[in-house]
Parts: C-alpha cells; structure tokens; sequence
C-alpha cells in the first residue's frame, strides 16, 4: 500500500520510496513462491517432520520425569482428561434437566405471589408410573 | 550565476533535510520500537460482560446492557484459531460496543484455550455439543425462543452446520463472514490438502496444533507483508506522525494470541474441509448426520465476504448462495480482507450499520408477523465495490 507522504522529497525519503518498490516486489515474489508446488511439498513434509520430532522428544523427557517419581505431563494431561470426562457428564445431565424442566413448564424462579401448589410434582403424580416422560404441551 | 546559486541553494536545502532526517531517524526508531514492545499491555475485549454457562474450555458470555431493544438475541461464534476479542477489539472500534449501542442483546461464545486434555473436542463436539448448548444457554438467558447467530471464518462455518442441523431450532437468522466452504483452489488446500501432510501426525505430537504453528502458516501466505511490511508501514506512520498506537497495539496483540487447535478438531477441520471438501459437496456427517447446508430453509441469511480475502477466499464461500433453500437471503461483499473487513478502521462505517439493519429488521418478536420475505437473490456480484444484492 503506498502512503501519501507530505514531506518534500528528500534524499532520505527517495531512498524509503526505493525500498519500498523492492519491498512490494519482493512481496510479489514471495506470494508466488509460497503459491508453488515445491513449496506446498515442502512445508507438508517439514511440518510433519518437525511435529514426528518433537512427539519423540516429549515422550523421552516424558520418560526421564517419570523415572524421578514424578508425574509427568502425559500423567497431568491424563487427570485432567478425566475431569473433562466428568464434566462432560455432568454437562449432558445438565442438559437434560434443563430438557426436562422446559417440557414441564415449571419456572426456574416462581413468582411471590405464585400459589402454593407445585407443578411439577402434580404433572409427575399424573403421570403413569411405568417411567414415561411427562410432555406437557407448552 | 543564477544557475549556480540555485545548484548551491538546492545541495544546502537537502544536506538540511537529510541532517533533519538524520537526526529524527532515531527518534522515530525509538518510538517504532515503543509500540511493538509494549504490545502485550494493549486492552482488548473490554466491554463489560457476564459469564452465563461454561463447560470444559467454552464460556458463554453475555455483555451488559442497559438498552435491549431487540427481542431476538445475537449470538457471536468466532473460529477455533485466534481468539474472540476480535469482536470487542478496543473502545471506539468494538462490533460488540456497537451492536449494544443498536439495542440487541449480546452473547458470545468463546472456545477458550483448550489444553492437552481437550485433544478429543472435535468438529463434531463444537458443532453438536458446544454451539447447540451455548444456543441453548442463550435462549434461556435471553427468554427469547430464537437467536441470531453471527459465525466469522472457521466459526461461520461451524454455525452453518449446526443450524443445518437443527433446521427447525432456535436460530432464527444466521450471518456468515468470510466463510470457508468450497476449499478448491485456495493455497490452506495446497498445503495442507496434499497426501504428504500428515494431520494425524501434525496433530498427535502435542495432542494439538501449538497456536504459534498456526501463526506461522497462516503468517506465510503472504511472508513479506505479514513479517515486514506491517512493521516498515509502521515505522512510516511514526515518521509521519500519522501512527495510532492504541489501534496497531490492540491488533498485534490479537493476532498474536494464539490458542491450541485441539487434535481432533484439527484432524476434522483438515480432512472435511481440505482433503475431501465435503461441507460443499453435502456429504459431511457429523454424529451420523449428514449436514446438508440446503436444510437451510427456514433462517434469515446473511452472507459477507471480503473481495481481498486470502484466507477464505470469496470464491470459495460464494457456492452457499445456491446452496441454503432459504427464501430470505442476502450477500454484502465489500472490500478488504478476512480480518480487516470487520475489523478494520472502515469496518465501522462500511459493514457494521449493514448488519446491524439487517438483524435489526428480523428481530422483531416472534408473535408479530415478520415482515414479508423479499425477492430471494442467488447471483453472486462481479468484483466489488459494487452495490449489494440485499432485500429491501
């Protein structure tokens, strides 16, 4: 992008103006390289590379940590895989609570002056008692 | 001798200029130096919010508002790489603070910064577990039975799957910015959509791709520009005197946060949509289903694209127009790139109002009638700037 500059044209702003003609060519140059076959090849295969490299490094210093009786990162990201999990659970209950609640119609904060009779377990106690979902229409 | 005086005078001129110049250069250097070190202190995201629902990474956010007007809440999805705050980048040139100050009722979904332990959170788990919970959050903070979902890039792409599948839900109009959906063509797939990218084997070494890896590639498809040109335009604006630090510092320190792209959903991402392009060709399934973007029918929908879009190119995203089956569709494409068409210095005037308007129109309640659908328009436009193709 050129800039409009408002300073008279000095020797010192000839010269930004030569770079950045080189600049915007080199650009150029630069997006049609990385645009290559080659290019594309070689990025597939370094990045593969790069990461097979690093995956075995991790799992030596993984097993030099776990030697010293410590846990190691695999052992940390292992709990913390399990709390996940957990929570996931706990999500879905969530979830069907939330479904639930939503079919029964039953408001998560009933107003003050709401009577004391209590929806849902009145829905519930209609309901057949083989386990059915209760579908209250809304 | 007049030719002469006027040789002399012109050689003092410029050994005046160039000693100025000289003497200023390290000045500016200096100050050059100042905002690109003091990046990291940059205030991003600060529009006051509330945390309304969260599970493992995800966080569901919605921004105080003394001034809802709007009976159909929106809700912002952004992409996995990258973080959210694009949409509430600083004060004064946030798309969040402005869709406040029109009346609606913000939410945002932010996929967090999954760790090692969130290696198994694939495109499947986003699009029918995170997004169809955080709707449902929405939905039940708001009290509105419908949503307005804003999908930017990788998380445009993620709500046109979830409300394919959900056809009948709650989203009720549906924005996609600079989606990527045909992927033929664009350089990701030359890179990545070759045999000899391994994304099994990319993405097992670190139960991830590490953020700065997809910096990197994404930084390398224009390395000059990225690497030099940005900071050269920099230096030049300091010279000038024409540098805004707050706006370059907020930016750079975006772009520079770079969360983990969890295993699974990377190993998706890169097989769906580049090796086998398969959310343009109907046949991606998630959990099963198949998700087919012409179950669309039902949603208002909006598509943006950017004509200098290198990331999600505009070809790649025009193919939606003939695939959603819906009768209420309209297609802004203005100028700028992936990022700089929403937040850009222009973004403000040039596309904002634009979708604001839009949601504005289809966010009355649901008991009034909405107002009648206008003509459906498919032609994708030739080059912008052009005057959009919207409903009246």
């Amino acid at each position: 992008m050129s800039e409009k500059t408002a300073a008279p044209a000095s020797p010192l702003n000839q010269l930004f103006a030569v770079y950045e003609q080189a600049e915007a060519k080199a650009a150029a140059l630069a997006e049609q390289a990385v645009g290559s076959n080659v290019f594309a090849e070689l990025l597939a295969t370094t990045a593969t590379n790069a990461m097979a490299l690093a995956g075995l490094a991790n799992a030596v210093v993984d097993r030099g940590v776990r030697l010293t009786r410590v846990a190691a990162r695999a052992d940390v990201t292992g709990l913390a895989r399990q709390l996940a999990r957990t929570e996931d659970k706990l999500e879905r209950l969530l979830q069907e609570v939330h479904e639930l609640s939503d079919r029964l119609a039953v408001p998560d904060f009933p107003p003050d002056d709401a009577p004391p009779a209590r929806p849902a377990r009145a829905a519930r106690s209609a309901a057949p008692r083989n386990g059915a979902t209760v579908r209250t229409p809304r | 001798m007049s030719t002469l005086t006027g040789l002399v005078g012109g050689l003092v001129q410029d050994a005046v200029s160039v000693a100025k110049g000289t003497v200023r250069l390290p000045l500016d250097v200096a100050r050059t130096a100042d905002i690109l070190l003091t990046t990291d202190r940059a205030v991003i995201g600060a529009t006051p919010r509330d945390v309304v629902w969260t599970h493992r990474k995800t966080t569901l956010y919605r921004y105080r508002s003394t001034d809802r007007r709007h009976a159909v809440p929106i809700l912002l999805v952004f992409a996995l790489i990258n973080r959210p705050e694009i949409f509430d980048l600083r004060p004064g040139s946030s798309f969040v603070e402005f869709l406040l100050a029109e009346g609606f009722d913000v939410f945002l979904v932010d996929w967090g910064v999954p760790g090692e332990e969130d290696a198994d959170m694939g495109v499947a788990e986003y699009v029918c577990d995170e997004l169809h919970w955080a709707v449902r959050e929405t939905v039940r903070a708001s009290g509105s039975p419908h949503v307005s979902v804003v999908g930017w890039c990788i998380g445009a792409a993620l709500s046109a799957m979830y409300t394919a599948l959900h056809p009948d839900g709650a989203v009720r109009n549906l924005v996609l910015l600079t989606m990527p959906l045909d992927t033929s063509g664009s350089l990701y797939r030359q890179w990545v959509g070759r045999p000899s990218f391994d994304a099994d084997r990319v993405a097992t070494a670190h139960e991830g791709v590490p953020g700065p890896m997809v910096d990197t590639a994404n930084k390398l498809m224009k390395p000059v520009t990225n690497y030099l040109t940005t900071k050269r335009r920099l230096f030049g604006q300091v010279r000038q005197g024409t540098a805004n630090k707050v706006a370059y510092q907020a930016m750079a320190k975006w772009v520079a946060d770079n969360p983990r792209f969890p295993q699974a959903a990377f190993r998706d991402w890169i097989r769906l949509m580049y090796k086998e392009n398969r959310l343009v060709d109907g046949t991606l399934t998630l959990r099963g289903r198949q998700v087919d973007l012409g179950a669309i029918r039902r949603q208002a929908v909006l598509v943006v694209t950017a004509a200098g879009d290198h990331i999600a190119p505009r070809a790649g995203t025009l193919p939606v127009l003939s695939m959603v089956t819906t009768d209420d569709l309209t297609h802004f494409d203005r100028p700028g790139g992936h990022i700089g068409l929403m937040a850009g210095s222009k973004a403000k005037g040039l596309i904002w109002p634009d979708i604001a308007g839009w949601l504005a129109e289809r966010s009355r309640p649901a008991r009034t009638p909405r107002p009648a659908r206008p003509a459906r328009t498919r032609t994708a436009r030739p080059d912008a700037p052009t005057p959009d193709r919207r409903t009246p």
